[in-house]
């Protein structure tokens, strides 16, 4: 590893760290999932280093996967303080499939996982100074890749076709 | 033996559908399903002419035809003469688009084409847009996504 790549890791692992600390103290549930979120972000960020031992790579996607597992979200407006935006537009994000939201939850809130995701994406467009087009652009390629993924797991689904008898309620609604 | 007289409601055509259809419909409120059955039902019946519109747009769209039930659309294909293959049942909205789903899957541009809207048979012939291997790209498709 050259010493270039290792001040890359170290300053992308150094915030995960940190962060994992921050969710150990959080306590209510909310704020776990927030905590949780930022820790998610931060892993994210830092497996997208270059040259990150493995021991430490496994770390990071346990933190991620963690954060999948997770049942409790976050809700509308935390997730748009996370996101330094809005309330509406997390909501559009959600609609476009950009963030995911936790299935049969009323009110809405935002999967850990999605949250961590964009705000990684977020937060490295912000870091650089990019502009709002740059923003959008990251948006629809989250978009894309949330639709694909979605897509890959019907892929299954769409590999068999059976017959099926519409004048049987039963063969139609089973 | 005299040949078994055939019934008027018997069906014509032999109907087939994904897993992803067959869980879309399982998941159908019960108060849409009374339309959706008389649907499936004529489709089993009359085939193409049952089968709504042909969407519009280069090829493969004119070969997938749509039924609109309320905000659901029954998306259907031919992959032969006497079979209808249903692809998809769905909600058409804000947040869900079948056809986008289509498109995304075949790489293939939304059809940005004037929605004409014609017969699901051909006008001239009165047969369906058969597509044989329609049904497998599909498949391809999704398997490719997956990778």
């Amino acid at each position: 590893m050259t010493q270039g790549n290792i001040s890359k890791y170290a300053t992308a692992v150094r915030p995960a760290a940190r962060e994992t600390i921050a969710s150990r103290q959080a306590r209510k549930p909310a704020e776990l999932a927030v905590a949780i979120t930022r820790d998610t972000a931060s892993a994210l960020a830092a497996l997208e280093a270059p040259e990150v031992p493995e021991r430490v790579r496994g770390y990071l996607q346990d933190i991620v996967q963690r954060a999948s597992a997770l049942s409790q979200g976050v809700s509308v407006s935390a997730a748009a303080k996370e996101l330094a935006t809005t309330t509406q537009t997390v909501r559009t994000w959600i609609e476009r499939g950009v963030l995911e939201s936790v299935p049969n939850l009323t009110p809405r809130q935002v999967t850990v996982r999605s949250l961590g995701e964009v705000l990684a994406a977020v937060e490295v467009i912000r870091a650089t100074g990019a502009n709002q087009r740059v923003l959008t652009s990251v948006v629809n390629a989250l978009e894309d890749r949330h639709t694909r993924d979605r897509l890959a797991a019907k892929a299954a689904e769409f590999e068999e076709r059976e017959v099926f008898d519409p004048f049987d309620l039963e063969s139609i609604y089973a | 033996m005299a040949p078994r007289k055939k019934s008027k409601d018997e069906p014509n055509f032999t109907l087939t559908r994904t897993t992803s259809a067959k869980v879309a419909l399982k998941n159908l409120p019960a108060q849409k399903r009374p339309p959706v059955t008389a649907r499936l039902q004529r489709l089993a019946l009359e085939g193409c002419r049952a089968a709504g519109y042909a969407l519009s747009g280069d090829h493969p769209w004119p070969h997938i035809c749509s039924i609109h039930v309320g905000d659901l659309r029954i998306i259907v294909v031919f992959p032969s003469d006497n079979e209808v293959a249903v692809v998809s049942v769905a909600a058409h909205n804000d947040v869900s688009d079948p056809y986008r789903d289509i498109a995304y899957a075949l790489n293939v541009p939304v059809s940005d084409a004037p929605r004409t809207k014609p017969a699901c048979c051909d006008a001239a012939t009165g047969v369906p847009p058969v597509d044989a291997d329609l049904f497998d790209r599909l498949e391809t498709a999704f398997k490719r996504l997956g990778n």
